[in-house]
This record gives structure tokens, sequence and C-alpha cells, in this order.
């Protein structure tokens, strides 16, 4: 089910209509609503996904149960829960690219093995948001075994967790123990929660539906033929594009899940920060899917040694935790050059300190913004010679005018840029007036976004984290 | 959720988007075709006429017309980019009422309807496979959605501060049983050629596909239904290229599909295109007529009539017969015995055929037709024949027709180029045809010709 769809808007609609009935009940009747709830958000897309979240979710809440029952055995219990995990993203998320480039291999010594051809139809399918439930999966096991965790020993508890809707198919990715405990707690919404809530909600989307789809016109149109124009410049704006397209997508979801939670009782940290307005790239990954950044430093980065075993190490750390994380987001090559060129620019950063120069220091946001633009171009492009084709033509000095570009498009990238400086310089935090007129302010801004959200809306898009 | 402030919000927004969209009242015209597609492909009615193709008869056919004319209920089971395959063949025995005595289909064949690229099907395939959700919420909320328009800020630039009346040139109109009558303001006449003859060069008629459309014809015909085919009329530079490169022989074709038990209507060519392959509204409607008077006469053909040359010009009302030699009119074309050659030592050169004021011509032109024989060494520089109307040496139409697109290396080639001028044209106002070649490489001209409508 997409959150911007109506079918969507009918089954919120019904939930929290029925919600304030269920949390008069016991925990347990609130935590079996929201997993079947849940599951049916799930299902709407194809309900044999369904059977693959209890699949992978029956192992993880089993591991976490047989951990602390028998530490003895918790490194077997914690690699079985692993092997499911990593086990089932293999199978629906890497198996083609791994058969492919399989082939390819033993093709260059003359073997002819063909796997492609003989993958199960089944492992064909892209279950959505295999990626996020997963993690979020095995971050409870793996919390449970360092004994930061204590398993919940109700099953709907842990599968109101795990498939919690607002959060399931693209995040944020939300560690059990901020998320259990908060699920137990019935807590009363008061009116200002409600209100904070509906923003969210309303700005994701604004976000989604009126500055990415938008948006997208014209980066679909771009990458679909890049021989369109040699122009460095028109290069450069789809990118940018691009660049706008995705945060706007991803943040937007963030914010609408956030806002659903909100409703819910619950509370997810901030995914999103600005990222481009980052003086650095380390502060960008500090502001970018911060839920993920943080998953990777503490469960990839960390676990290798972090920085704690001399510079070197911390590098190859680094971009080992990188790579993997351009793996995270899709199974093909370019993904992991996306992940790489990350680590390349963030060692670099560290190695020459370039903040510290002062001119440079005023040109820190463009640096940044260059090197997150090159690496875009190879998380958008579908091939890696394609990507080469590109950051070729960006690099050019053809600044030639004479292109076809999507002026309806170009209009809401600079209104997401517009956004962004709004926020760089600060403007945000001027308060002119008092509480109550401020008040009445976000009524009318709210009530213009949701205007602007119906008069100009984009044509409808998935979301763009969903493939991940 | 209910929060008071909320609900105020939504109403109030909600509210003034209805208000807004009422006072601006612009068509969602993306909508209204995803509901005519919804429509004709998830409708439980039966009808007892079936028309069905690709674009050029969704677009070419209003089966309004054929339901005055036959009386019989009519549905238009046109897809973009369709072929004659299983899935069209189902889909028309699902919605033919095959309980009535009048059981017609009517098949509107074109070169790409027959290849393999066209079987694919996609886009009928994704109206079949629309999700329940999809389907419901067309049916009970499309009055709802209708009422919301959708602005874009180029819009709103062209409608209040250009103050301009044509927002867009592509005009369409939406018709319940899933005719979409479409025209250009400014008809773009050569629009669609580059892109079937891109497609024709890797994907050509399969004689498979048309070998399974002759059975299926035979099993309809065996079950008393009547078949009916005829070729969409699109513009003549179309028929001349599909011709060249679709490798359908419509001779052939026509008596295959007679001897399959199957009707052949010759519709004629006297119809207009705005973009070179589908029919402008007038015409569509022409076409309807006259398919549906044929059949209610019984007016059919046993063989094909290559009838193109009712596409070229008529009611000629002002000849020019251009003298390529005169170096006033034409500059930098050079004489080589009884050949003319445009563009010979020069990089970027110009050949113009006229340059002259409307006033100049006596009329105001209404349809201006470039007939010339041109023969091209290379294709591959992509040599071009543009029109341009210019008022105070500011450009405002332009039309250009791509030769690589109708002409063969090393032959010669009748190319036939006719444009419709605006209206809003003045005396004053300068109309240039020129030939326009990047390379070195020559295009020989002969027998050129302008005529003035």
């Amino acid at each position: 089910m997409l959150f911007n769809s109506l079918i969507f808007i009918i089954y919120a609609v019904i939930f929290f209509s029925l919600l304030p009935i269920i949390n008069k009940l016991k925990n347990n009747y609130r935590w079996i609503f929201i997993t079947i709830s849940s599951f049916i958000f799930y299902g709407w897309w194809d309900w044999r996904f369904v059977f693959l979240i209890i699949f992978s979710g029956l192992i993880d809440y089993l591991a976490g149960l047989y951990i602390k029952k028998q530490p003895k055995y918790k490194k077997v219990f914690l690699s079985l829960s692993l092997l499911g995990n990593i086990g089932t993203l293999v199978i629906f998320k890497y198996s083609r690219f791994f058969a492919e480039n399989f082939d390819k291999l033993f093709n260059y010594f003359g073997y002819d093995i063909n796997l492609q051809n003989n993958i199960p139809e089944f492992m064909m399918i892209l279950p959505v948001g295999i990626s996020f439930y997963t993690f979020q999966s095995m971050s409870y096991t793996i919390d449970i075994y360092r004994g930061r965790l204590n398993p919940t020993k109700n099953i709907f508890h842990f599968f109101s967790y795990l498939a919690l809707f607002p959060q399931l198919v693209a995040g944020p990715i939300v560690r059990a123990k901020d998320l259990l405990p908060q699920l137990k707690r019935i807590k009363k919404i008061s009116s200002i929660e409600s209100w904070n809530g509906f923003k969210l909600i309303i700005i994701g989307f604004f976000k989604k539906v009126v500055l990415a789809d938008n948006i997208a016109d014209m980066v679909n149109r771009a990458f679909n033929d890049i021989n369109q124009s040699q122009s460095a410049l028109f290069w450069w704006l789809a990118v940018t594009g691009f660049a706008f397209q995705i945060y706007f997508d991803f943040s937007g979801y963030s914010d609408i899940a956030r806002g659903l939670a909100k409703w819910m009782g619950l509370n997810f940290r901030v995914n999103f920060n600005h990222p481009y307005i980052s003086k650095s790239l380390r502060e960008f990954w500090n502001r970018w899917h911060i839920s993920l950044s943080t998953w990777f430093k503490d469960y990839v980065y960390i676990p290798l040694g972090g920085s704690r075993k001399g510079k070197i190490r911390s590098h190859i750390n680094a971009w080992i935790t990188m790579i993997v994380s351009g793996f995270w987001h899709g199974a093909s090559w370019t993904f992991v050059i996306w992940g790489a060129l990350h680590a390349f620019f963030l060692s670099l950063e560290r190695i020459i300190k370039l903040q510290k120069i002062p001119v440079i220091k005023y040109l820190s946001y463009l640096i940044v913004m260059f090197e997150v633009l090159i690496a875009w171009v190879f998380f958008r492009a579908d091939s890696f010679s394609q990507a080469i084709l590109i950051i070729k033509k960006m690099l050019s000095t053809n600044f030639t005018t004479n292109f076809n570009i999507n002026l309806n498009s170009l209009f809401y990238v600079i209104i997401g840029i517009l956004i962004e400086l709004w926020f760089l310089f600060g403007i945000n935090k001027i308060k002119l007036f008092n509480k109550k007129i401020r008040r009445n302010i976000d009524f009318i801004y709210i009530i213009i976004l949701i205007i602007v959200i119906i008069l100009f809306r984009g044509k409808g898009q998935e979301f763009i984290y969903f493939q991940f | 959720m209910f929060n008071k402030r909320v609900i105020l919000s939504i109403v109030t927004a909600i509210t003034f988007a209805l208000l807004i969209s009422k006072y601006i009242d612009i068509k969602n015209n993306d909508l209204l075709y995803k509901h005519t597609f919804i429509s004709k492909t998830h409708t439980n009615k039966k009808y007892k006429i079936i028309i069905a193709g690709d674009s050029r008869v969704y677009r070419g056919i209003s089966p309004e017309q054929i339901q005055k004319i036959l009386k019989h209920s009519a549905l238009n089971l046109g897809y973009s980019s369709a072929g004659f395959e299983k899935t069209l063949f189902n889909l028309i025995n699902n919605k033919l009422d095959t309980t009535s005595y009048t059981k017609i289909i009517i098949l509107g064949i074109t070169p790409w309807s027959l290849t393999p690229e066209a079987s694919k099907n996609e886009h009928l395939k994704q109206e079949l496979n629309r999700k329940r959700e999809e389907i419901i919420s067309d049916k009970y909320f499309f009055k709802i959605k209708k009422s919301f328009t959708v602005l874009s800020p180029r819009l709103i630039s062209k409608k209040y501060i250009k103050k301009s009346n044509i927002l867009y040139n592509y005009q369409e109109e939406f018709y319940p049983n899933g005719w979409i009558a479409s025209w250009y303001i400014v008809p773009q006449p050569y629009k669609a050629l580059p892109e079937y003859k891109k497609t024709f060069k890797k994907n050509t008629v399969s004689k498979k596909i048309i070998l399974n459309l002759l059975n299926q014809i035979k099993k309809w015909t065996n079950n008393k239904i009547k078949v009916y085919g005829f070729f969409p009329p699109s513009s003549f530079d179309m028929e001349v290229l599909e011709d060249n490169y679709s490798g359908l022989n419509r001779k052939k074709f026509v008596a295959d599909f007679i001897n399959a038990g199957g009707n052949w209507l010759n519709v004629g060519k006297d119809y207009t295109s705005y973009d070179g392959s589908h029919l402008e509204k007038k015409s569509a409607i022409k076409l309807s007529n006259k398919i549906a008077k044929l059949i209610l006469n019984h007016k059919t053909t046993n063989y094909y009539t290559d009838n193109k040359t009712e596409y070229l010009c008529k009611n000629i009302k002002h000849k020019i017969l251009v003298n390529l030699s005169s170096q006033v009119l034409h500059n930098k074309i050079k004489k080589q015995n009884t050949t003319n050659i445009v563009c010979v030592n020069n990089k970027n050169i110009y050949g113009s055929l006229l340059i002259k004021q409307i006033s100049q011509l006596k009329i105001l032109p209404k349809k201006i037709c470039i007939t010339s024989n041109i023969l091209l060494n290379d294709t591959l520089s992509n040599p071009k024949l543009i029109f341009n109307i210019e008022r105070d040496s500011i450009l405002i139409l332009q039309k250009t027709l791509n030769l690589s697109d109708i002409c063969k290396n090393n032959k010669w080639t009748k190319v036939e180029f006719s444009i419709f001028v605006p209206k809003k044209i003045k005396l004053s106002d300068y109309i240039k045809i020129y030939f326009f070649n990047k390379s070195k490489t020559p295009i020989y001209i002969k027998n050129a010709e302008i005529n003035i409508l």
C-alpha cells in the first residue's frame, strides 16, 4: 500500500478510528491489532510477502529467546539469526547479481555454467522493503546478544515492532530497544502531538507529491536518453535534479512515517536533517538517512574496530562500511561504486583536512555538493558505462544552453534549493511573532501546503527507496 | 488523528482547492486518459460491435458515430502500440456480445500492429493488470478526482502572465466508448516519422503474427462473427515509410485477410493527420462515418487499392515553380546539369527554395505543400527541409522535415512536405523554405514545386 494512494487514506482512517478503542483493551490486543493491520498494509503489494516477513521474524524472535535462555550457545543462535536474515536477502535481492557475475567469471575461464537462467522464479521477485526489515530484525538479535536488550516473550509484541506499518518498507530503521518499550506504554495523544504528527505528514506529502514527483520527469528524461545533450550544464542540472528528487522522496516518506507514528503515540528519531547544507562529507552522513548510517556505524564500523585500531585501519573500516552500505542499496556494481566513492571522498577529507584551509572553508558547501553529485550519478545510472559517460559530460567544458529541459521540474529544483538555503541561513529560527500568532500562521501554512499538494501534485510515482 | 484543527485544516484546504479548480478550469488529461482506458478495459457491458487496434484506432475511430449509423452498441478497444495477438483477441471475445444476432469486429490494421514488439501489448497488459483498488477508485472516485485540477508553474505562467489562450498544442477530448479525439493546434505532420523509422529498423512485420491473426479471423467467422479490416489512414509520408521499412505487403495481406473469411474496407485516404500518424478529430469522425456506411451498404472490396495520391494537395490556389537557378531567391544552390546541388563546399550551408513576404503571395495561405524529388548521398548527414514563418525577424513557427526519414541513400525519392499555416499569420510576415545541411555531402533536387492553398 502506497502512502500516496487513496486506499491508504481509507486504511489510515479505519486504523486510527479503531486504535483509541483498542488502546482501552489489554496490551496484547493492541499488539495483535497493530500486527494484523501491518500485515494487511504489507500484503497489499503481494500477500506472499507476508509469509517472508513472518519467516524472517520468527527466526529472530526464537533466536532472541534462546540467546537469553541458553547463553552458552548464544553465538550459535546469533549465527542462525544472521544466516536467516542475510540468507533471505541473498536469495531475494542478490541471487541474480551473484549468478550474473559468477556466469561472467566462469565464462572468462571458458566454462558456461549459465546460473542466471537456472534461478527459480520465486527468487526473481524482490519483496518491497526487504532490506529495511531484515536489518531491523538483525539489530534485535545482535542487541540481545550484546546484552543491551531483553527479548520480548510476546510474539505479537515482537511483530508489532518488526512489521509496524509506518516504517516497514522504507524506514526509518528503528531499534528494538527504542521501540519495544514504547509499544508497551499506552500513551494518550495530546492535541499538540496530534497536530505535530499531522504537520509532519503534510510536509512529507508535500516533499513527495509536489517536489519529488514533479522533479522526477526531468531526471527520468535525462537518464532515459543520455545522448540528448552534450552540455555540461544540462547534466549538472539533471544530476542536481536527481539529488533533490531522492532527498525529497525519501525524507518525505520518513516524515510521513514519523507523523503516523506520532498519531500512534510513538516517537521515531529524525532521519534527515537537511543534508545538502553540510560543510563536510562526514557531516553529510550525520544528516542523511541517519537511521541507516548509525546502524552501519553500530553494527559494522565499530565491530570492525572503528577508529580504535590506528589511522590506516580506521580508513579501511570506513571503506568496508561504505561499500557494504552501497551494496545494501542495490544488487549492482554501480551501488558498490557509489559507496566506494563516498569512502574515497571521506578518506580524502580526513587526510587533506580541506575545511582547515581558510579559502576552501567557505567553498566547503560546494565541495561537498560536488562530491555528492558525482556519487549520485552512479546511484542513478543504469550501468557503469552510462555513469562514466555522464560524468565525462559533466566535467567537459561544453556549457552550451541549447538543450531541452523540463522547466516545471527545474522550478521545483529551485524551490528545493531555496528551502535548503532557508535552513542554511537559519531563517527558520527567527521568531517574529508571539506564540498565539505563530499558532495561527502554522495553521494557515498547513492549509496552503494541502492546497498545493492537491493542485500541484506530480504524476504519482512509487517511493524510490521501496526498491531497496 | 481526529483533532479539531486537523479536520478544520483539511476541510478548509479541500474547499479552497475545489474553488480554485472551478475558477481555473483546466482539464486533467492524464486522469481522463487513465479513466478512458480503465472504463473500456474493465467494463462488464457487452457490445455488438468491437473496433480493435493500436493508437491509430483509439484516436481515429469514434464508436459513437458508428453506433449512430449502424444502430448497434460499439466499443473502441484500441491501445497504444497494440499488436494482434492472444491478449487482444481474448479481450475482444470478452467484450463482444456473442448472444446477439449482430456480431461485428472491425480491425484497424497498421504494419506496426503485426510486429513482434507490438505483440508484447505492454499498454494493454498494463491496463488488464491494474490493481483492483485502482479500478474501484476510478469507478467510484473519478468524479471527485476530476473536480480537482492539476496545475504547474508553466501553466500558470502561460495563462496568467503571458495571458495565452492556448495552454497546450496537443488537444484531446475523451469519449465514453474508448475514442480519444486528438489534434494539434499547430499541426506537426512529420513528428511521428523518425520514431517509426527507428522502430522498424529492428522490428518488422512477422509472418507468424499474420498467420495467427488469420487463424483467429477464421475462428471468428466460423462463429458467425463478421470481421472487417482496414488500414487506418495516416499520411502520405508515413505510408511511404511503412511500405519501405515495415516489410508488410499490403496487397498480399488484404488477399489473405479476405481468404480467411474477413471483409476488407477501402476507406480511402482523404484525411488529415496532425502528427503524421494519427488522424485529427474531424478526419476521425469522417473515417468512422465512412466505415459505418461501408458496412451498412455492404460495400466491401476484394482487393487492396493503393490510393496514396489522395494524400497529395488538392484545390491548389497558387503555384510557385521553383527556379533553382535564380541567385536572388536561391543563394548557394549550384546547378549541375538537370539536377541542383545544395551544400557542396561549405559548412552549414542553407539552400533556400523560397523567401517571400506573405503580401507577395497575394493570398493568405492556409496550407503550403512542397513537392520535390530529392537524392541524398548520405542519409546519416541528417539534412533537413525547413519551413519558417518570421515576424520582425522573430521566428514564430518552424516545421522541420528530416529528409533522412524519407529518402534512401542514392535513390531519388519524391518528398511531400505540407504545412498548415496558422490563422494568425499577417501579410507582413515572411515565409522561408530552405534546406539545411551540416555536412558537405550534396543534396540533389529535381522538380521542386511549392503549392499554396
